[in-house]
């Protein structure tokens, strides 16, 4: 039981930071609720009650634990109780109980002020980047390189084999630009190589989670015919690939492309072909 | 490998004029399938944008799940939906036509701009504001990278469900793992043909084109809210939305807030169910309490129209909005004394098709 309520606990959490804008989404319950002149207000707050209610039993994140990613993705069920919503409704209803035009503004400005002062915007870098160049596709240039350099590469050199790893960056850019580059790793881990405990290693070289050793890496890479390997530029990691017979092929705004010519292609061990 | 820029010359300007026509004028003519003739709202027009959209989307669901489940090329599935949109635009036409709903289009215009209010002024310009913000900013993650990555795929190599977005190996099991979610609610697919019909990249399109539009549909729906709530006025309704906008972009106080998905990854399935199906599902109850004695089936086909379409954004979504709609019926049944029938029937018709595709799912995954 216990688990149940930490389950809930978590979500509101994850919805709601502190008790903060859990005390608005309330206090605008109430208001919808009391607000006697608007009637579909009552509907809504009526409506906003029964899922708070309903979202706190246990009996809830119970029977849609395993839906819900055994509770993980418990917060996710709040999609349908969107909160600006209701706290635009209180606000404007509110105001409109005040008779004074005067108050009302004051009133409209100080809603304002304390929507900001007690949320976090979502215009700052860590959300919205600016980019100067303005691609439309918004991948910035470097991946577009790579990716034409592997084509060129493997045209010139004749190597039918197309699979490349990389940090996250990497991974994620590369396949929105070019579906003709296989991945060693995706993002996802694949369930099938749970039980592989190289895959997990190689997996945790190539996405950067683990300090590159460039010997066991290559053994790694060679293992899933991996022959492009796209790395932040570091010194350590250049030394060590180039000791196992990798090649730059790229290096350029903090990134280098290694091509290894001595691996084949051949079936993988991921469960494809 | 040539570079996508923003396009110029003579035959980018048709494109973008086609694909203006395409997410304005289009929409507009397709609301007029599933609503009333008198809206009930002083956004009529607005309304049926709205609509409009909910069916381009619910247009494409079920030939988008026939072709994940017989692996159909892309361009047959682009095929069949442009002919089921040209059919779903005749009819609409002739809706048009015998209802004369444009008739005095040019008057109610003309009157509804005599009639704007500065709080709507306002809420339009930070609506666009924050259109602006998304279509010149960035934002990129491996969650968002996923569903763009399998328009790529798709546009690329002109198939569904043959490669894995995640790593471009062939499928051997499509039902391993978390891209199941994907296949069962392939909202990818609505970005690979808008691309393919404009010869769109589809990171751009889902980057800096799409998001834009989704903006103005999620505020118009806030907006569209604001109007049932305040009895029509629409001072207040624009105050209301200018204060969602607040709410909205003041929202990233957590991590999982609804503002931040809709702000910040709106080309993605979840996100329209978040900025743009689970409001249109409260604003659709809502007219629907303060009309409950003379509720027909009819009106019940712009909430089917939503729920097929969160069928097609979000498996997850989907369950959500199976929830509300059952949550939102309920009280709507016992508040309509008198239509407790229409209410049953048009409410459990709405989620046959949602119940469906979870079974899909349970079956697939037992």
């Amino acid at each position: 039981m216990s688990a149940l309520f930490d389950i809930i606990r978590i979500a509101y959490q994850q919805v709601f930071g502190g008790s903060f804008y859990l005390i608005y989404l309330l206090a605008a319950v109430v208001l919808a609720l009391t607000a006697k002149s608007f009637k579909g207000g009552r509907f809504l707050g009526v409506y906003y009650l029964i899922c708070l209610i309903l979202f706190t039993t246990p009996l809830v994140p119970r029977y849609l634990g395993s839906f819900l990613r055994d509770g993980t993705n418990y917060w996710r069920l709040f999609w349908i109780i969107p909160a600006p919503i209701i706290i635009g409704f209180a606000a404007v209803a509110l105001i409109g109980q005040i008779k004074n035009k005067r108050n009302q503004v004051i009133a409209a400005i100080l809603i304002l002020a304390a929507l900001m002062v007690g949320g976090k915007p979502v215009y700052r870098a860590e959300y919205f980047q600016y980019d100067p160049a303005f691609l439309p596709t918004k991948i910035p240039m470097e991946m577009y390189e790579m990716a034409a350099i592997m084509h060129e590469n493997a045209a010139r050199t004749g190597d039918p084999n197309l699979t490349a790893v990389g940090p996250a960056p990497f991974v994620e850019e590369i396949r929105q630009i070019d579906s003709g580059i296989r991945l060693g790793a995706g993002r996802f881990f694949p369930n099938y190589h749970g039980i592989d405990p190289d895959y997990v290693e190689y997996r945790s070289y190539t996405q950067g989670s683990l300090v590159p050793d460039g010997a066991r890496m290559t053994q790694l890479l060679t293992k899933y015919r991996t022959n492009y390997y796209a790395s932040l530029e570091s010194i350590p990691i250049q030394e060590s690939m180039m000791a196992n017979g990798w090649q730059i092929l790229y290096r350029e705004r903090g990134w280098v492309l290694y091509y290894h010519p001595g691996i084949a292609y051949g079936k993988t061990t991921t469960g494809y072909e | 490998m040539e570079l996508k820029r923003l396009p110029y010359g003579g035959k980018a300007l048709i494109r973008i004029l086609f694909f203006a026509l395409f997410f304005f004028p289009l929409p507009l003519l397709l609301g007029g399938l599933v609503l009333r003739k008198k809206a009930g709202t002083p956004y009529s027009l607005l309304l049926k944008w709205v609509a409009g959209i909910f069916v381009l989307f619910a247009s494409l669901y079920f030939p988008a799940e026939i072709a994940v489940f017989r692996k159909w090329s892309l361009t047959r599935l682009c095929y069949v939906w442009a002919v089921s949109l040209v059919i779903l635009t005749l009819l609409s036409f002739l809706i048009l036509k015998i209802r004369g709903d444009a008739r005095d289009l040019p008057q109610r215009t003309g009157s509804f701009l005599r009639g704007i209010s500065p709080y709507e002024i306002a809420a339009l310009i930070l609506v666009l504001i924050h259109a602006y913000v998304v279509f010149r900013f960035t934002h990129s993650d491996g969650d968002d990278a996923t569903y763009v990555a399998a328009a790529t795929t798709s546009l690329q190599t002109n198939t569904i469900r043959i490669f894995d977005p995640q790593t471009g190996d062939r499928i051997v099991n499509w039902v391993q793992g978390d891209m199941t979610r994907i296949w069962l609610s392939p909202f990818f697919l609505f970005t690979a043909c808008v691309c393919r019909f404009f010869s769109l990249d589809a990171a751009a399109f889902s980057h800096t084109w799409f998001p834009p539009i989704l903006t103005l549909f999620f505020y118009g729906i806030v907006l569209l809210l604001g109007s049932s709530l305040f009895q029509k006025d629409r001072a207040k309704a624009g105050l209301f939305t200018i204060f969602v906008w607040a709410a909205n972009v003041w929202s990233s106080y957590a991590v999982y807030t609804s503002g931040t998905f809709l702000s910040v990854r709106s080309w993605q399935g979840k996100a329209v169910f978040v900025g743009a199906a689970a409001p249109a599902l409260l604003y659709f109850y809502l007219q629907a309490f303060k009309r409950r004695d003379e509720l027909k089936i009819r009106d019940f086909l712009f909430l089917w129209i939503i729920l097929i379409s969160c069928s097609f954004f979000t498996l997850m979504g989907m369950a959500f909005a199976v929830m509300e709609t059952a949550l939102l019926g309920l009280m709507l049944f016992i508040a309509a004394r008198k239509k407790r029938l229409t209410v049953l029937i048009g409410t459990a018709l709405s989620l046959v098709v949602p119940a469906l595709a979870f079974l899909t799912y349970t079956k697939l995954h037992q």
